[in-house]
C-alpha cells in the first residue's frame, strides 16, 4: 500500500505546483531579508524573524512576490527561506520561540502531503550580508513600489509529462537460449522485435510502464545428437513466436529538462509459440511462463514527443528445456537482451 | 547341355577361376554347410609386394606360400585371392602365409550366409512391416533422392533381362545359368552401375534371388499401382554380387564390393549377409567404408546366438529382428553389438488371420522356380529374417541422408536416438536401442518438440 500513498502525494504535488494568490508564506529561515525586487543585491526592505507571515503574490524565478501583512508593502522572498502554505491565514504563528534547526509544524492543518514542493532549509539567504539576530528589528518603512509581478509560469520546470504511449522496435538476442537458437536459425540468435508502450508517471521520478512486443524467428528443424555434436539441418520450415507482455516500475532521473534516463525492474509473461511443418503437416507447441525483466534507457521528450533508447534484459525460465534441441543444449529459458528505439507521445 | 545352344554362353571369372572349376558342366553342387571355400586362402601383403611394380615380389611369394594362382583384388593394393594347388589344405597354406614377413594377414575365403529363412511362397500385398514403421507418414516427408545410392551386397538384383551364362563357381560347381528376367515392380526404380564382385568383372545377376527381395525392400516400385512397396523408392540401388545361386557369399567378394560401392558413389552399403567369421579383408574393408562417410548396415544373423560378421564389426549398424507383435524374432541374434531392430518377419504365424504369414513381402523368385534355377518367374513372396530387418534400416538410413545427415556417425546415432525403446529400459542385448522410427528421425527437432 506504501506505492499508492506515494501516489497520492505525488499526485498532489504536482497539483501544488501552480502557486494561487490566496497562498501564504511562512519565514523558515533564521532572519530573511524582503527586497525591493527579486534580486539578491536589491535593497532590503525588511528583516523578517522565523514564523513571520505574509500574502504571496506570485512567484519570479526563486523569488516570491509578497505582500508584507503591516503595511501592505509588496517585496520579494528568496523561495528557500520560506514555505508555502497554502489557505493558511496570515499573521506570526503563536508566540513560541523559533527553534533553530527545528522544523515548524504547520499551524492548520495542511492538506495531505503538501510539503514537498517547497523545501525549506534553514540555511541563510545565499551571500546576503548576514544580519545580526541581535540587530534591533527596524520599523517597516515603505519603499518604491515593486512592480506587481503577474503570476509567471514555473521557469525551468520539466515539461509536464503523465502519461507516455508509443512504439517501440528493436533487436532482441536469445542469450539464454542461444545455442538452441543458433541451431536452428542458422547460427543466429536475434531478430527484429517490435511492440508498443504506455507509461504513467506516479510522481516526477517514479513512473509505472506496460509493454507488450512480438518476436519472430523463421528457421527449420534440425538434428542434433548431442550439445558437443554437429547441427543437421533438416530442411523443415519452424516459426518461433514469442510475445513478452510485463509491468514494470521504474525511476526516471532529470539531469535536463528534456532528457530523462531512467531504470525500471518488472515482471509479467512471455507467450511462446513454435510451429514446425514437416511432410505437409504442421505441428505446433505453445505455453506462456512468467518473467521477470529489467529495464535501462533515455528518454527525450520535446513538446509533447518523447524518442527513446532503451535496453533490457529478461529472464523467461522454465518455458523450454523438456524437449527438442533445447534439451540437448540443456536450456530453458527464453529470456535476453532486448535493444529497442521508442517513439511516442507524452500528455 | 541342350541349353547350351540356345543361350549366349558367357564365360565369367578369372584364368584361376577357369582353371580350378570346369568340372561338372551344368553341374552345380551344394556342398553343405562350408566354413570358407576349399583351396583359397586370402592373403594380404604390405611392403614392395603391396606396391605399384611389386607384382613380382607379390607373386614369388604367392608361389612361396604354395599359391598356384591368385587374383588381385581391384581395390585394396596387396590384398589376394590365392587359389591353393590341389590337395593342399587351406588351413595349413593359411599358417603359412601367415608366418611370412611382409604379410599383414592370411585368411581362408570365408563363405558366409544370406540371412533368409526361406519359406512357401505365398503372394500376398500385406506389409504390416511398414506400416509398423509409419511408412506413409514418412513418405510424406522423405521417399528418398535419387543421388543416394544404396549398394545391396548379396546375390544380385533381378534388374535386367540377361541371357543365359556360364557360370563357374569353382568349388560350388559350374554351368549356364538364365535366362535372367527383371523383376516386374521395378517401375521407376533407378539403378546404378553395378559390380559382379565373385569375379571381378561381368553382369550383375541375381541366380538366388535374395538380393531381388532384399533390394525391393529398399526401392521396390511404389505408388505405381504394381505389387508392393519399397521404403526409399527414390534412392537409386547398386546391384553388387557377392553370393552365389546357394544362398553362400564369399568373404574376398564381400571386402571387393564393399570397396567398389564405396569408390562408386553409394552412400549405404546394405549387407543382408553374414556368419560367425570375423574377415580381416571385410572388417577394413568396412572401416575404409565408414571413413570415406559411407553408411554400412547388415543383418545381426539367425542363429538365435550372438551377433553374426560383419554386423559385429563397430563400423557397422547391426540390424536384429522383430515379429509382428515387435518381440524379438524367434531367430534374431542379439548381444552388446546389436544397435537396432527392424521388422523381420515371422512366417510360421498369420497372428491377424488374414491368410497370410507374418513375414516380409516382396518381389522375387518364388521358391519353387529358384530351386530349379528358374529366374524368369517372380511373385511377392513372404520371407523372413535379419536379412529382411536390414534393408529396411538401410532404407532409412538413405532417407536420411536424403534428408541431410549424411555422416555414418550421424546417422546411426539418428536411428538410436529416436528408436523405440524396446524391452530393458535403454539398451539392451535383445532389441539394441530399439525398434527404429524413421518418422521421428526425418522430423528432427525442433526448439522444444
Amino acid at each position: 500500500m506504501e506505492w499508492r500513498r506515494l501516489a497520492l502525494a505525488g499526485v498532489l504535488a504536482l497539483a501544488a505546483a501552480g502557486v494561487s494568490h490566496a497562498d501564504v508564506v511562512e519565514v523558515t529561515g533564521w532572519q530573511v531579508n524582503v527586497r525591493q525586487r527579486p534580486s539578491r543585491r536589491a535593497p532590503v526592505i525588511v528583516n523578517l524573524p522565523r514564523g513571520e507571515r505574509f500574502e504571496l503574490i506570485g512567484r519570479v524565478g526563486a523569488w516570491y512576490h509578497v505582500t508584507l501583512p503591516a503595511s501592505g508593502q509588496t517585496g520579494f522572498v528568496h523561495s528557500s527561506l520560506v514555505r508555502v502554505i497554502p489557505g493558511a491565514t496570515l499573521g506570526t504563528r503563536g508566540a513560541e520561540p523559533a527553534r533553530p534547526g527545528a522544523r515548524p509544524a504547520p499551524t492548520s492543518p495542511p492538506p495531505p502531503a503538501a510539503e514537498p514542493t517547497a523545501p525549506a532549509p534553514v540555511t541563510p539567504e545565499p551571500s546576503a550580508p548576514a544580519p545580526a539576530a541581535a540587530a534591533p528589528r527596524p520599523a517597516l518603512t515603505p519603499s518604491p513600489a515593486a512592480p506587481r509581478a503577474e503570476v509567471p509560469p514555473p521557469l525551468a520546470e520539466p515539461e509536464t509529462r503523465r502519461f507516455d504511449v508509443g512504439a517501440q522496435g528493436g533487436i532482441r538476442w536469445l542469450t539464454a537460449a542461444s545455442q538452441s537458437a543458433k541451431a536452428l536459425f542458422d547460427g543466429e540468435t536475434s531478430d527484429v522485435e517490435l511492440g508498443g508502450f504506455v507509461s504513467y508517471a506516479v510522481t516526477r521520478n517514479v513512473f509505472l510502464s506496460a509493454t507488450a512486443q512480438v518476436f519472430q524467428k523463421e528457421g527449420e528443424r534440425v538434428f542434433v545428437v548431442d550439445a558437443e555434436g554437429p547441427v543437421v539441418p533438416l530442411g523443415h520450415p519452424l516459426k518461433l513466436r514469442l510475445i513478452p507482455a510485463h509491468l514494470v516500475v521504474g525511476y526516471r532521473f532529470h539531469p535536463w529538462p528534456s532528457v530523462a534516463p531512467y531504470l525500471a525492474v518488472g515482471g509479467g509473461v512471455t507467450f511462446y509459440r513454435e510451429e514446425s511443418t514437416v511432410g505437409g503437416v504442421t505441428e505446433s507447441a505453445s505455453t506462456t511462463k512468467g518473467m521477470g525483466i529489467a529495464q535501462a534507457g533515455v528518454d527525450f521528450v520535446k513538446r509533447g514527443v518523447l524518442v527513446g533508447v532503451q535496453a533490457s534484459w529478461s529472464t523467461v525460465p522454465n518455458a523450454v528445456g523438456t524437449s527438442g534441441v533445447s534439451e540437448v543444449y540443456g536450456e530453458n529459458d527464453l529470456g535476453g537482451v532486448c535493444v529497442s528505439v521508442r517513439l511516442g507521445v507524452t500528455f | 547341355m541342350r541349353r547350351l545352344s540356345f543361350v549366349v554362353a558367357l564365360v565369367v571369372g578369372t584364368a584361376f577361376l577357369a582353371r580350378a572349376g570346369l568340372r561338372a558342366q551344368g553341374g552345380f553342387v551344394d556342398p553343405g554347410p562350408l566354413d570358407h571355400v576349399p583351396g583359397q586362402v586370402v592373403v594380404q601383403f604390405q611392403g614392395i609386394a603391396a606396391q605399384r611394380g611389386g607384382e613380382g615380389r607379390a607373386e614369388e611369394m604367392i608361389r612361396a606360400g604354395g599359391g598356384v594362382a591368385a587374383r588381385p583384388s581391384g581395390f585394396s593394393p596387396g590384398l589376394h585371392l590365392v587359389s591353393l594347388s590341389p590337395g593342399d589344405s587351406v588351413e595349413a597354406a593359411t599358417a603359412r602365409f601367415r608366418r611370412m614377413p611382409d604379410v599383414a594377414f592370411a585368411e581362408p575365403n570365408y563363405v558366409q550366409r544370406t540371412l533368409t529363412t526361406p519359406d512357401d511362397p505365398l503372394f500376398g500385398q500385406l506389409q504390416w512391416n511398414f506400416r509398423m514403421l509409419e511408412s506413409e507418414r514418412m513418405w510424406d516427408i522423405q521417399s528418398g533422392s535419387a543421388s543416394v545410392i544404396v549398394a545391396v551386397i548379396d546375390s544380385g538384383i533381378a534388374a535386367q533381362e540377361l541371357p543365359a551364362l556360364f557360370v563357374d563357381y569353382g568349388a560350388f560347381g559350374a554351368g549356364v545359368l538364365g535366362p535372367f528376367g527383371r523383376a516386374p515392380d521395378w517401375g521407376s526404380t533407378r539403378f546404378a552401375p553395378g559390380f559382379n564382385a565373385l569375379f571381378g568383372q561381368g553382369p550383375v545377376f541375381d541366380d538366388n534371388g535374395h538380393g531381388t527381395h532384399v533390394a525391393s525392400t529398399i526401392a521396390e516400385s511404389t505408388d505405381n499401382g504394381v505389387g508392393v512397396a519399397g521404403l526409399a523408392f527414390g534412392v537409386t540401388l547398386m546391384p553388387v554380387k557377392a553370393c552365389i545361386f546357394n544362398s553362400a557369399c564369399l568373404t574376398f567378394a564381400q571386402a571387393e564390393g564393399i570397396d567398389f560401392a564405396v569408390q562408386n558413389g553409394a552412400k549405404v552399403i546394405n549387407m543382408s549377409i553374414g556368419g560367425a567369421q570375423a574377415s580381416e579383408a571385410v572388417r577394413l574393408a568396412v572401416q575404409r567404408a565408414a571413413q570415406a562417410g559411407v553408411t554400412v548396415v547388415a543383418a545381426a544373423g539367425n542363429e538365435n546366438g550372438s551377433v553374426a560378421f560383419p554386423a559385429a564389426f563397430p563400423d557397422v549398424i547391426a540390424v536384429g529382428a522383430v515379429d509382428r507383435n515387435k518381440r524379438r524374432a524367434f531367430y534374431s541374434n542379439f548381444g552388446p553389438e546389436l544397435d537396432v531392430v527392424a521388422p523381420g518377419g515371422d512366417t510360421r504365424v498369420d497372428t491377424d488371420a488374414n491368410g497370410f504369414v507374418d513375414g516380409v513381402f516382396q518381389q522375387t523368385y518364388p521358391p519353387l522356380f529358384q530351386a530349379q534355377l528358374i529366374f524368369t518367374q517372380f511373385g511377392y513372396i513372404a520371407q523372413q529374417g535379419t536379412s529382411m530387418a536390414s534393408p529396411h534400416v538401410a532404407a532409412v538410413a538413405a532417407l536420411l541422408i536424403s534428408q541431410g545427415i549424411t555422416d555414418p556417425a550421424l546417422v546411426r546415432a539418428a536411428l538410436t536416438t529416436t528408436a523405440e525403446d524396446l524391452g530393458a529400459t535403454g539398451f539392451d542385448n535383445q532389441f539394441g536401442h530399439g525398434l527404429i522410427r524413421p518418422v521421428e528421425a526425418l522430423r528432427g527437432k525442433g526448439l522444444n518438440f
